[in-house]
């Protein structure tokens, strides 16, 4: 169980900071007050385009950043103030997350399976199962450098889940995959799932989104401008439009498109330039 | 955590022991570097002066009186040629003077021989002229040649004639003998360039690798998959300090052995010539007293720790390998001025001088090599030490918490 409550992420900018990104406002708000859950046994999605706060708020999640407002439970613990519970718990994944070249993966997921304060036995057992299901056995002495890009995306996915986590939080699943290891992914967490764990995934590929989540929450901007289920999400994009259009939207991308032009409507109301 | 600690150090010190390049270059070529280098020093300056003792002097010798061409005849120098010249060669044999191709110019004022005959009733003392250039290392050697070998010599021959007896000449002899702590004066020897030398090898064995085990981790993505595992902060942070400490300790012990297989051939470095006099006991007398050993291993451990806190924080903040070491240079200059500052000044230092990071602990070591260092001096400079190593710690720590140091946002 995943709470998000009244999440606010705001970046404070050094003078560097503000001079690369060509920002003015010395702060950056990130994610600007955004509430769901993500219920065990359910896929929940975040979706939107870069920058629209997915990273950061899955980050906020995992406990590597601390919410500058709102509070963030998982399993029933705070992610401020109780980190080390939540990490136990969980495993987060994201591209930007590599692991050391230089071992074996052996000896990478028994290492981490021990930073979970796992028993041997139990890491061997764990690992076993991981290798198979991820087609990783013929590999496991192998140097991580000398492995091809796919076998890598698939050992930091199996050592990430040594420890049987509760919560799996997935920035991006599939970028970068080539097509037989997304599906190799996409069909993990639906077993995952099936065992009642909690899963969150953000993307920006709608159709991905659309075939793996029971539930959406759009984000834009830093806000959430729909939640719910996908009938939820497609109604909400054809109710409140003016134009009145709704045999338009067909899908979540027709659905995700529509508030994208509202937004940048809005926006421009406002004097805006986005 | 202590159990988390030794996870992380034990799988950082297998990162570096299992990489043959980290190996290679954290412990082999440090030795491999100082052995070759302090050698092939070694034997060319050996092989330096050898080549100025063998060598031939050539010396032009102007206006030569009878008595010294006399005196030449029977006792022939065989380190020096003398070919005799007129007295209008000087300006051309000057010229080869200045190329090289002649050693000295030895220059008799006219009538040498009568001034010296009527030295009773002459005013004026008769006069030698030594021409030579001190740009050239042979010309430098003849005229010190001539000075206290060949003229001295013919300078007594001249007052054996004059007086029967040339000793008359000599009032008294003087002679001296050393009396030190034969110890003392070898550790003196020694303890002049080694604690430099091993503050600047501490730190660069430690910079080897510290700077890739933080800043490299954090660039490459690997620190923030440890991260996201319940281990503390705090132990990722100290378990890499750790075992920094060690591949910094091991790194500096590999060059001091490279340092110790070249002795044979750098005796430049190591013989000692206050300590000469009293031979090779002092020499092997210096290292045995175990309480020595491990007064130095002491200070060695604390100064490692200081250095390893420093390269930490600084690889820490960094975004990446690259501005780290550009963060580390001023870094790594400041402690080899400090660690040079110490090879100064005479005396026994002012116990403050002990409370000053770094300079203090190289300044320390110094006085323990040549068994000056008191329990004072230990003392003020260990609790200096760790305090400032309490400070870096700390900060390490709040960075390590800090999600701007660790994810650059």
């Amino acid at each position: 169980m995943i709470e998000v409550n009244g999440l606010v992420k705001i970046y404070k900018l050094t003078k560097r900071q503000m001079r690369q990104r060509k920002e003015k406002d010395k702060v950056k708000i990130a994610v600007d007050g955004i509430t769901f859950e993500a219920r065990p046994g359910e896929i929940f999605g975040l979706l939107g385009p870069n920058g629209a706060g997915k990273t950061t708020t899955l980050r906020c999640v995992s406990t590597l950043l601390s919410p500058s407002e709102g509070d963030i439970r998982v399993c029933g613990f705070d992610t401020a103030a109780q980190g080390v519970e939540v990490r136990k718990r969980i495993a987060f994944l994201t591209n930007e997350l590599k692991l050391d070249g230089h071992f074996t993966p052996r000896y990478t997921i028994r290492y981490f399976g021990s930073l979970y304060n796992m028993a041997p036995e139990e890491i061997e057992a764990r690992a076993a199962s991981l290798f198979k299901t991820f087609g990783i056995e013929g590999f496991q002495d192998t140097k991580i450098d000398d492995l091809s890009t796919g076998m890598k995306q698939k050992l930091s996915i199996a050592v990430s889940l040594i420890h049987d986590p509760e919560v799996v939080i997935f920035d991006e699943p599939t970028n970068g995959l080539d097509i037989i290891t997304a599906r190799t992914v996409t069909d993990y967490l639906m077993s995952l799932k099936a065992e009642g764990k909690t899963i969150i995934v953000s993307t920006h590929i709608m159709s991905v989104a659309e075939k793996l989540c029971d539930r959406f929450a759009v984000i834009l901007g830093g806000r959430i401008v729909a939640q719910g289920t996908l009938e939820d999400v497609l109604k909400a994009a054809g109710s409140q439009t003016q134009d009145q259009v709704p045999d338009t939207i067909l899908d979540l991308e027709d659905a995700f498109f529509r508030f994208y032009q509202r937004q940048e409507l809005e926006d421009q109301a406002s004097g805006v330039i986005s | 955590m202590n159990r988390e600690i030794l996870t992380v150090l034990r799988k950082e010190l297998a990162r570096v022991f299992t990489d043959r390049r980290l190996v290679i270059s954290a412990f082999i070529m440090p030795a491999l570097t100082i052995a070759l280098l302090y050698g092939v020093m070694g034997v060319m300056i050996t092989r330096m002066v050898e080549d100025r003792q063998e060598h031939q002097t050539e010396i032009a010798v102007i206006d030569a009186p009878a008595s010294f061409a006399t005196y030449i005849e029977h006792h022939p120098q065989e380190d020096m040629t003398l070919q005799l010249a007129d007295a209008s060669r000087l300006p051309e044999l000057k010229g080869l003077l200045f190329t090289g191709e002649l050693d000295a110019v030895l220059a008799f004022d006219k009538g040498f021989d009568t001034q010296l005959i009527n030295y009773k009733s002459e005013t004026k003392q008769p006069g030698i002229k030594i021409y030579y250039n001190a740009a050239e290392d042979y010309s430098v050697d003849a005229r010190s040649r001539l000075m206290n070998g060949l003229l001295e010599d013919y300078e007594a021959g001249v007052l054996t004639a004059r007086f029967g007896d040339a000793s008359y000449l000599t009032a008294f002899e003087t002679s001296d003998e050393v009396v030190a702590d034969p110890k003392k004066v070898a550790g003196k020897g020694i303890g002049s360039f080694l604690p430099l030398l091993l503050s600047i090898f501490l730190f660069a064995g430690g910079m080897g690798v510290g700077l890739d085990a933080i800043a490299g981790e954090k660039e490459r993505g690997t620190m923030a998959t440890m991260l996201v595992t319940p281990v503390r902060r705090e132990a990722i942070a100290f378990g890499k300090l750790l075992s920094l400490g060690v591949v910094a300790f091991l790194s500096s012990i590999s060059t001091m052995i490279g340092m110790v297989a070249s002795a044979p051939f750098a005796t430049f470095l190591f013989s000692n010539p206050e300590a000469e006099s009293e031979g090779a006991a002092a020499a092997a007398g210096f290292m045995i007293s175990p309480g020595y050993i491990a007064a130095l291993l002491f200070i060695s451990i604390v100064l490692t720790m200081l250095y390893v806190a420093l390269i930490s924080l600084v690889s820490v903040y960094a975004r990446n390998v690259k501005e780290a070491g550009t963060y580390i240079t001023p870094v790594y200059m400041l402690v080899m001025l400090l660690g040079v500052l110490t090879t100064f000044g005479t005396g026994q230092p002012a116990l403050w001088v002990f409370g000053i990071p770094i300079y203090g602990n190289v300044m320390l070591m110094k006085m323990s090599l040549s068994y000056e260092m008191t329990w004072q001096m230990l003392a003020l400079n260990t609790a200096v030490s760790l305090v400032f190593l309490a400070i870096l710690v700390a900060v390490i720590r709040k960075m390590f918490n800090s999600e701007r140091v660790m994810f650059n946002v």
